[in-house]
Protein backbone atom coordinates (compact mmCIF):
# COMPACT_ATOMS: atom_id res chain seq x y z
CA UNK A 1 0.00 0.00 0.00
CA UNK A 2 2.81 2.38 0.59
CA UNK A 3 4.53 1.69 -2.37
CA UNK A 4 0.96 3.01 -4.21
CA UNK A 5 0.65 5.99 -2.04
CA UNK A 6 4.51 6.74 -2.84
CA UNK A 7 3.71 6.54 -6.60
CA UNK A 8 1.06 8.79 -6.39
CA UNK A 9 2.78 11.71 -4.79
CA UNK A 10 5.53 11.19 -6.98
CA UNK A 11 2.75 11.71 -9.81
CA UNK A 12 1.40 14.72 -8.48
CA UNK A 13 4.93 16.04 -7.63
CA UNK A 14 5.44 16.59 -11.79
CA UNK A 15 1.50 17.57 -12.19
CA UNK A 16 1.66 21.46 -12.83
CA UNK A 17 -1.80 22.04 -11.74
CA UNK A 18 -3.89 23.92 -9.27
CA UNK A 19 -3.94 22.40 -5.62
CA UNK A 20 -7.49 21.95 -6.17
CA UNK A 21 -6.78 19.55 -9.43
CA UNK A 22 -4.03 17.96 -7.30
CA UNK A 23 -6.88 16.53 -4.80
CA UNK A 24 -9.53 15.79 -7.48
CA UNK A 25 -6.36 13.48 -9.35
CA UNK A 26 -5.64 11.78 -6.52
CA UNK A 27 -8.51 11.21 -5.85
CA UNK A 28 -9.18 9.51 -8.80
CA UNK A 29 -5.74 7.65 -8.63
CA UNK A 30 -6.62 6.35 -5.10
CA UNK A 31 -9.52 4.91 -6.46
CA UNK A 32 -8.40 3.42 -10.03
CA UNK A 33 -5.19 2.01 -8.27
CA UNK A 34 -7.64 0.50 -6.15
CA UNK A 35 -9.86 -0.88 -8.62
CA UNK A 36 -6.80 -2.66 -10.47
CA UNK A 37 -5.55 -4.35 -6.88
CA UNK A 38 -9.05 -5.63 -6.39
CA UNK A 39 -8.45 -7.63 -9.89
CA UNK A 40 -4.46 -8.31 -9.08
CA UNK A 41 -3.43 -8.05 -5.80
CA UNK A 42 -0.02 -7.77 -6.91
CA UNK A 43 -0.80 -4.79 -9.05
CA UNK A 44 2.05 -2.89 -9.93
CA UNK A 45 1.25 1.23 -10.76
CA UNK A 46 4.60 1.54 -12.41
CA UNK A 47 4.58 -1.26 -14.72
CA UNK A 48 1.26 -0.84 -15.80
CA UNK A 49 0.55 2.80 -15.48
CA UNK A 50 4.29 3.79 -16.62
CA UNK A 51 6.62 5.71 -14.53
CA UNK A 52 5.18 8.98 -12.24
CA UNK A 53 6.43 11.47 -14.67
CA UNK A 54 5.08 9.70 -17.87
CA UNK A 55 1.58 10.19 -16.18
CA UNK A 56 2.16 13.23 -14.78
CA UNK A 57 3.36 14.41 -18.41
CA UNK A 58 0.40 12.90 -20.19
CA UNK A 59 -2.11 15.17 -17.24
CA UNK A 60 0.12 18.37 -18.21
CA UNK A 61 -0.77 17.99 -21.49
CA UNK A 62 -4.90 17.27 -21.53
CA UNK A 63 -5.60 19.46 -18.41
CA UNK A 64 -5.79 22.33 -20.52
CA UNK A 65 -5.37 24.70 -17.98
CA UNK A 66 -5.19 28.43 -18.68
CA UNK A 67 -1.81 29.20 -18.20
CA UNK A 68 -1.41 32.77 -18.55
CA UNK A 69 -1.98 34.12 -15.27
CA UNK A 70 -3.48 37.56 -15.22
CA UNK A 71 -3.10 38.45 -11.77
CA UNK A 72 0.02 40.25 -9.97
CA UNK A 73 2.67 37.49 -9.30
CA UNK A 74 5.15 38.62 -6.46
CA UNK A 75 6.18 35.15 -6.29
CA UNK A 76 10.40 33.71 -5.91
CA UNK A 77 9.92 30.88 -8.41
CA UNK A 78 9.77 31.11 -12.45
CA UNK A 79 8.15 27.32 -12.47
CA UNK A 80 4.91 26.27 -12.39
CA UNK A 81 5.08 24.14 -9.71
CA UNK A 82 4.76 25.26 -6.39
CA UNK A 83 7.29 23.95 -3.35
CA UNK A 84 6.21 23.70 0.39
CA UNK A 85 8.84 22.95 2.54
CA UNK A 86 7.77 22.90 6.09
CA UNK A 87 10.32 22.28 9.06
CA UNK A 88 9.12 19.14 11.82
CA UNK A 89 10.80 21.53 14.71
CA UNK A 90 8.72 24.25 15.46
CA UNK A 91 8.95 26.86 18.36
CA UNK A 92 5.99 28.08 20.41
CA UNK A 93 3.63 26.31 17.67
CA UNK A 94 5.60 27.77 14.75
CA UNK A 95 7.46 26.49 12.08
CA UNK A 96 10.98 26.44 12.34
CA UNK A 97 11.27 27.26 8.66
CA UNK A 98 8.72 27.62 6.70
CA UNK A 99 9.51 27.81 2.66
CA UNK A 100 6.29 28.05 0.43
CA UNK A 101 6.51 29.35 -3.07
CA UNK A 102 3.05 29.31 -5.55
CA UNK A 103 5.27 29.26 -8.16
CA UNK A 104 5.11 31.04 -11.61
CA UNK A 105 0.85 31.50 -11.41
CA UNK A 106 0.06 32.03 -7.55
CA UNK A 107 1.14 33.80 -4.36
CA UNK A 108 2.06 31.35 -1.57
CA UNK A 109 2.19 32.10 2.12
CA UNK A 110 5.11 31.12 4.33
CA UNK A 111 4.58 31.68 8.32
CA UNK A 112 7.93 30.46 10.71
CA UNK A 113 10.55 31.23 12.70
CA UNK A 114 12.37 31.62 9.22
CA UNK A 115 10.24 32.48 6.52
CA UNK A 116 10.73 32.17 2.97
CA UNK A 117 8.27 32.32 0.49
CA UNK A 118 6.11 34.42 -2.04
CA UNK A 119 4.82 36.54 1.04
CA UNK A 120 6.37 35.53 4.09
CA UNK A 121 5.94 36.31 8.02
CA UNK A 122 8.31 35.05 10.28
CA UNK A 123 11.38 36.22 12.66
CA UNK A 124 13.67 35.97 9.84
CA UNK A 125 11.49 36.95 6.65
CA UNK A 126 12.66 36.39 3.22
CA UNK A 127 10.32 36.69 0.43
CA UNK A 128 8.48 39.20 -2.31
CA UNK A 129 6.52 41.02 0.48
CA UNK A 130 8.19 40.41 3.57
CA UNK A 131 7.25 41.27 7.24
CA UNK A 132 9.22 40.17 10.02
CA UNK A 133 11.64 41.20 12.65
CA UNK A 134 14.25 40.77 10.01
CA UNK A 135 12.53 41.11 6.58
CA UNK A 136 14.66 41.03 3.24
CA UNK A 137 12.99 40.85 0.06
CA UNK A 138 10.88 43.14 -2.45
CA UNK A 139 8.88 44.63 -0.46
CA UNK A 140 10.10 44.86 3.51
CA UNK A 141 8.57 45.57 6.99
CA UNK A 142 10.02 44.89 9.78
CA UNK A 143 12.34 45.78 12.69
CA UNK A 144 15.58 45.75 10.58
CA UNK A 145 14.16 46.04 6.65
CA UNK A 146 16.58 45.21 3.81
CA UNK A 147 14.70 45.09 0.34
CA UNK A 148 13.81 47.23 -2.39
CA UNK A 149 10.99 49.33 -0.81
CA UNK A 150 12.03 48.94 2.88
CA UNK A 151 10.08 49.88 6.06
CA UNK A 152 11.64 49.48 9.42
CA UNK A 153 13.45 50.65 12.35
CA UNK A 154 16.69 50.40 10.48
CA UNK A 155 15.78 50.25 6.92
CA UNK A 156 18.11 49.84 4.21
CA UNK A 157 16.67 50.05 0.65
CA UNK A 158 16.61 51.36 -2.68
CA UNK A 159 13.14 53.16 -0.97
CA UNK A 160 13.95 53.33 2.60
CA UNK A 161 11.50 54.48 4.79
CA UNK A 162 12.17 54.09 8.80
CA UNK A 163 13.93 55.53 12.19
CA UNK A 164 17.24 55.47 10.67
CA UNK A 165 17.36 54.48 6.76
CA UNK A 166 19.83 54.00 4.07
CA UNK A 167 18.80 53.89 0.84
CA UNK A 168 18.81 55.33 -3.03
CA UNK A 169 15.77 57.73 -1.63
CA UNK A 170 16.06 57.58 2.28
CA UNK A 171 13.46 59.06 4.25
CA UNK A 172 14.28 58.88 7.77
CA UNK A 173 12.56 60.44 11.12
CA UNK A 174 16.20 60.06 12.73
CA UNK A 175 18.66 59.83 9.93
CA UNK A 176 18.47 58.89 6.68
CA UNK A 177 21.70 58.09 4.23
CA UNK A 178 21.28 58.25 0.16
CA UNK A 179 21.81 59.76 -2.80
CA UNK A 180 17.79 61.53 -1.83
CA UNK A 181 17.43 62.03 1.37
CA UNK A 182 14.86 63.32 3.72
CA UNK A 183 14.61 63.62 7.57
CA UNK A 184 11.12 63.78 8.55
CA UNK B 1 1.00 10.27 -38.94
CA UNK B 2 1.74 9.29 -35.30
CA UNK B 3 0.58 13.14 -34.64
CA UNK B 4 -2.54 12.36 -36.76
CA UNK B 5 -3.70 9.49 -35.06
CA UNK B 6 -3.43 11.53 -31.44
CA UNK B 7 -5.30 14.39 -32.47
CA UNK B 8 -8.33 12.25 -34.13
CA UNK B 9 -8.39 10.52 -30.76
CA UNK B 10 -8.38 13.53 -28.92
CA UNK B 11 -11.53 14.70 -31.04
CA UNK B 12 -13.12 11.08 -31.04
CA UNK B 13 -12.34 9.96 -27.53
CA UNK B 14 -14.88 12.61 -25.48
CA UNK B 15 -17.70 10.62 -28.20
CA UNK B 16 -16.29 7.61 -26.77
CA UNK B 17 -16.79 8.11 -23.18
CA UNK B 18 -20.01 9.87 -23.59
CA UNK B 19 -21.14 6.13 -25.46
CA UNK B 20 -20.03 4.51 -22.65
CA UNK B 21 -21.48 6.21 -20.14
CA UNK B 22 -24.95 6.53 -21.76
CA UNK B 23 -24.70 2.46 -21.70
CA UNK B 24 -24.29 2.40 -18.02
CA UNK B 25 -22.37 4.75 -14.93
CA UNK B 26 -18.98 3.54 -15.05
CA UNK B 27 -15.65 3.93 -12.36
CA UNK B 28 -12.56 5.49 -14.36
CA UNK B 29 -10.54 2.64 -14.80
CA UNK B 30 -13.64 0.36 -16.31
CA UNK B 31 -13.97 3.32 -18.72
CA UNK B 32 -10.09 2.68 -19.61
CA UNK B 33 -10.92 -1.18 -19.84
CA UNK B 34 -13.76 -0.49 -22.22
CA UNK B 35 -11.85 1.89 -24.43
CA UNK B 36 -9.34 -0.66 -24.73
CA UNK B 37 -10.94 -3.59 -25.48
CA UNK B 38 -14.06 -2.13 -27.40
CA UNK B 39 -11.84 -0.50 -30.06
CA UNK B 40 -9.34 -3.45 -29.94
CA UNK B 41 -6.71 -0.84 -28.72
CA UNK B 42 -7.16 1.33 -31.71
CA UNK B 43 -8.50 3.86 -28.88
CA UNK B 44 -6.21 3.12 -26.26
CA UNK B 45 -6.21 5.87 -23.58
CA UNK B 46 -3.92 6.14 -20.30
CA UNK B 47 -5.14 7.63 -17.09
CA UNK B 48 -3.62 10.95 -17.89
CA UNK B 49 -5.93 11.60 -20.92
CA UNK B 50 -9.26 10.17 -18.96
CA UNK B 51 -9.82 11.90 -16.15
CA UNK B 52 -8.83 15.29 -17.49
CA UNK B 53 -11.81 15.03 -20.06
CA UNK B 54 -14.09 13.60 -17.08
CA UNK B 55 -12.78 16.61 -15.20
CA UNK B 56 -14.19 18.85 -18.19
CA UNK B 57 -17.50 16.87 -18.61
CA UNK B 58 -17.83 17.01 -15.32
CA UNK B 59 -17.54 20.66 -14.86
CA UNK B 60 -19.34 21.82 -17.57
CA UNK B 61 -21.82 19.39 -15.92
CA UNK B 62 -22.35 16.90 -18.85
CA UNK B 63 -21.69 13.76 -16.27
CA UNK B 64 -21.86 13.90 -12.67
CA UNK B 65 -19.62 11.35 -10.37
CA UNK B 66 -20.64 10.00 -6.74
CA UNK B 67 -19.32 7.25 -4.21
CA UNK B 68 -20.90 3.99 -4.38
CA UNK B 69 -20.13 0.82 -2.74
CA UNK B 70 -20.68 -2.48 -4.96
CA UNK B 71 -18.91 -4.68 -2.79
CA UNK B 72 -19.50 -5.05 0.96
CA UNK B 73 -15.94 -6.50 0.98
CA UNK B 74 -14.12 -3.54 -0.59
CA UNK B 75 -12.91 -0.96 2.42
CA UNK B 76 -13.78 1.90 0.10
CA UNK B 77 -16.32 2.92 -2.17
CA UNK B 78 -16.14 3.72 -6.03
CA UNK B 79 -16.12 6.80 -7.64
CA UNK B 80 -18.93 6.35 -11.18
CA UNK B 81 -19.43 8.51 -13.17
CA UNK B 82 -22.82 8.95 -14.85
CA UNK B 83 -24.73 11.14 -17.67
CA UNK B 84 -26.96 14.07 -16.98
CA UNK B 85 -29.49 14.89 -18.84
CA UNK B 86 -27.74 17.44 -20.80
CA UNK B 87 -24.79 15.05 -21.20
CA UNK B 88 -27.35 12.92 -23.41
CA UNK B 89 -27.89 15.88 -25.16
CA UNK B 90 -24.52 16.60 -25.43
CA UNK B 91 -23.77 12.53 -26.68
CA UNK B 92 -26.64 12.63 -29.60
CA UNK B 93 -25.30 15.65 -31.18
CA UNK B 94 -21.83 14.83 -31.17
CA UNK B 95 -22.58 11.49 -32.70
CA UNK B 96 -24.81 13.04 -35.07
CA UNK B 97 -22.15 15.47 -36.06
CA UNK B 98 -19.64 12.27 -36.23
CA UNK B 99 -21.93 10.48 -38.58
CA UNK B 100 -22.34 13.59 -40.43
CA UNK B 101 -18.17 14.01 -40.63
CA UNK B 102 -17.67 10.54 -41.68
CA UNK B 103 -19.91 9.97 -43.98
CA UNK B 104 -18.44 13.53 -46.11
CA UNK B 105 -14.89 12.30 -45.47
CA UNK B 106 -15.47 8.41 -46.64
CA UNK B 107 -17.24 10.25 -50.11
CA UNK B 108 -14.20 12.07 -50.36
CA UNK B 109 -11.87 9.18 -49.93
CA UNK B 110 -13.87 7.01 -52.06
CA UNK B 111 -14.44 9.23 -54.89
CA UNK B 112 -10.82 9.50 -55.67
CA UNK B 113 -7.81 6.96 -56.25
CA UNK B 114 -4.21 8.23 -55.05
CA UNK B 115 -1.97 8.22 -58.01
Amino acid sequence: MKKHETYMLEVLKYVDAPKKIKNRILEDLQDRIMASRDEDPLFDPYTVMGSPKEVASEFNSNLELDRNYYGVVIGLSGSVRSYEYKSKKTLFGIPLVHINSGGKFRNSVAKGIIAVGDISIGVVSIGGLSFGIVSMGGVGLGLLSIAGIAVGLLSIGGISLGLVSIGGIAIGMLKAIGALKYIL
Amino acid sequence: MEDFKKQFKKGVIELAILKLLSEENQYGYSIIQQINTRSREQLAIKDGTLYPILYRLEDKKFIESYWYTEDEGRSKPRKYYSLTEIGKERYLRMLKDYIEIEEGLREILQSYEVK
